[in-house]
C-alpha cells in the first residue's frame, strides 16, 4: 500500500471504520510513515472526544456485580500454569482501608501495625514462588498506596520506551511502594532498585517481577534519598552494581 | 482506592486484584455505558457491551502501556469496539472482530483524554457536531456510533467510496478545528 492510498484511510482508521484487511495494511504502513503518524496524532483527540458526546445514562446497579462475578469465574494465568488458585479475597487486615469508616481509628491502628509487620516480614523472602505470595505482596503495596501522602510519577528512559511507573510514600507507615509497568514482552531481565542515600551509601534490592510489571516495597522515606534508580542486575547483592540506570525516579513530588 | 491512578489500578488488575476492577468500573462504568447505550440504543445490549469490555480489560490489563495513551482512552476504545461488534451482530451484519484497541504510536504525544475530558462535557461536543455540514456529520456518526466501515457507508448511502472518505476526513478536520479554537486538542508541536 503506497502513501497516497494510505493517506485516504487515516480518518477511517481513527474512527475504526476500515475493513479488517484495510486495517492490517494501514497499520503496517503507519509504523513506517512519520507523515501519517502525525495526521493520526492530530485526529485522535477528536475521536477520543466523540466518546464523550453522549447523554449520560445510568447502567443498572446489577451490572457492577455481574462484571465482578464474571471476573471471578475467569480462568487466569495462575490456573493454566498449574499453580494453586488464590483466595481472591485478601485477609481482612490486608484489604484496603476505605476512608472514612466507622471505627476507623481502631481499624487504622490495627491495619497500620499489621501492614508494617507484613512489610517487614516480606523482607525475608523476595520470591514470588506462589500466587498467594504475589497477591499478598500486591495487597501490601496497595495498602501503602491507599494511605500514601506523596506520589511521584515517571516514565522510562529511551532504553525503556513505554515503561512508566509510580512511587507512593505513606508517612504514617514509613514505607514506599514502587510500581513499574509496561516492560517489553519477552524481556527476561532482572531489575533492581538502587537507593542512594543522602550520605552516598548505596543499597540494592531486587524488584518483584510479574509478567510485564514489577514492584517493590521500600522501607525508606524517598524524601531522604539522594537517588532512586532502577538498574538491570542479578539478585540482591551487597555490592552496588555499576550498571547504568534504566529508570531514574525523579524525587521531586508530583 | 480513589488515590490510585487508572494506570496503577490496571497494574493491580493484572496482578489479579479484583477490587481494582471494581474501582475502575466505578470510575468509568457510567461513561462506558453512556457510549455503549448511544451506540446500541438498548439497555441490555449496552450492559452486555460494557460487561464484555471490562472482562476483556480484566484479561488484558497487562497489555496496557502508556504508549497506548491514557488508561481511560484505552478503556473507552475497548468499550467502543465491543459495542461495534455487538451492534453489527444485532443488525445481522458480520462482526468485524476488531482488535481490542487501535495501535498507539510510541510517538503519539497527546494525553488527549485528560485534556479534553477535564474541560468538555457532552453538550459542548454535541454542539461541535452540529456545526459541521450534515453529510459530514452523518458519515462520522455512521462510522463511529453505528460501526459501519467507510465502504459500507458508501453502499448504504449509494455514493462513491471516495466521497465517504472525503466527508469523514474533512468532518474530522473541522471538528478538530473547533476543538482547537476552544483551546483543546493541541497542535503537533508537543504535549
Amino acid at each position: 500500500m503506497g502513501h497516497d492510498e494510505s493517506a485516504g484511510l487515516v480518518a477511517g482508521y481513527v474512527l475504526s471504520a476500515l475493513d479488517v484487511d484495510e486495517l492490517k495494511e494501514f497499520e503496517a504502513h503507519l509504523k513506517t510513515c512519520p507523515e501519517c503518524q502525525v495526521v493520526v496524532a492530530e485526529m485522535r483527540p477528536v475521536v477520543d472526544a466523540l466518546s464523550l458526546a453522549n447523554d449520560e445514562n445510568e447502567p443498572s446497579n446489577a451490572l457492577r456485580e455481574r462484571i465482578l462475578g464474571s471476573a471471578r469465574a475467569e480462568p487466569r494465568q495462575w490456573q493454566s500454569s498449574g499453580a494453586r488458585q488464590p483466595n481472591h479475597q485478601a485477609p481482612w487486615w490486608r484489604r484496603p482501608v476505605l476512608w472514612p469508616m466507622p471505627i476507623a481509628a481502631v481499624i487504622t491502628a490495627l491495619a497500620v501495625a499489621v501492614a508494617v509487620l507484613a512489610v517487614w516480614g516480606s523482607r525475608a523472602d523476595d520470591g514470588l514462588s506462589s500466587t498467594e505470595r504475589r497477591l499478598a505482596l500486591t495487597y501490601d503495596g496497595m495498602e501503602i498506596m491507599a494511605q500514601a501522602d506523596q506520589w511521584w510519577r515517571f516514565s522510562g528512559s529511551t532504553a525503556t520506551p513505554g515503561v512508566a511507573g509510580t512511587l507512593a510514600y505513606s508517612q504514617e507507615l514509613g514505607v514506599a511502594c514502587l510500581l513499574v509497568w509496561g516492560l517489553t514482552e519477552g524481556d527476561e531481565s532482572i531489575y533492581q532498585v538502587r537507593l542512594t542515600e543522602s550520605d552516598g551509601q548505596i543499597q540494592q534490592r531486587k524488584m518483584w517481577r510479574y509478567d510485564n510489571a514489577m514492584w517493590l516495597i521500600i522501607e525508606a522515606d524517598p524524601n531522604q534519598l539522594g537517588k532512586l534508580e532502577v538498574v538491570v542486575g542479578a539478585g540482591d547483592s551487597g555490592s552496588p552494581a555499576e550498571s547504568p540506570a534504566v529508570i531514574n525516579v525523579p524525587l521531586t513530588p508530583s | 482506592m480513589e488515590e490510585l491512578t487508572d494506570e496503577v489500578l490496571l497494574q493491580l488488575l493484572h496482578l489479579g486484584n479484583e477490587e481494582a476492577l471494581g474501582a475502575l468500573y466505578d470510575r468509568h462504568g457510567r461513561a462506558s455505558y453512556s457510549l455503549a447505550y448511544r451506540m446500541l440504543g438498548n439497555a441490555q445490549a449496552a450492559e452486555d457491551a460494557v460487561q464484555e469490555a471490562f472482562i476483556n480489560i480484566w484479561r488484558r490489563a497487562g497489555s496496557f502501556t502508556n504508549a497506548r495513551g491514557t488508561a481511560r482512552t484505552w478503556i473507552m476504545a475497548v468499550v467502543h469496539h465491543r459495542s461495534i461488534d455487538i451492534g453489527r451482530k444485532r443488525r445481522g451484519i458480520t462482526p468485524r472482530e476488531l482488535p481490542l484497541e487501535l495501535e498507539r504510536l510510541p510517538e503519539d504525544p497527546y494525553d488527549t483524554w485528560s485534556e479534553v475530558s477535564n474541560i468538555l462535557d457532552g453538550d459542548v461536543l454535541k454542539d461541535c457536531l452540529e456545526k459541521i455540514p450534515e453529510e459530514q456529520r452523518e458519515a462520522i456518526q455512521l462510522a463511529y456510533y453505528e460501526g459501519y466501515t467507510q465502504r459500507e457507508i458508501a453502499e448504504l448511502k449509494r455514493i462513491p467510496l471516495g466521497t465517504v472518505k472525503g466527508r469523514i476526513r474533512i468532518g474530522i478536520e473541522k471538528l478538530r478545528g473547533l476543538l482547537v479554537e476552544m483551546g483543546l486538542g493541541g497542535s503537533t508541536d508537543g504535549p
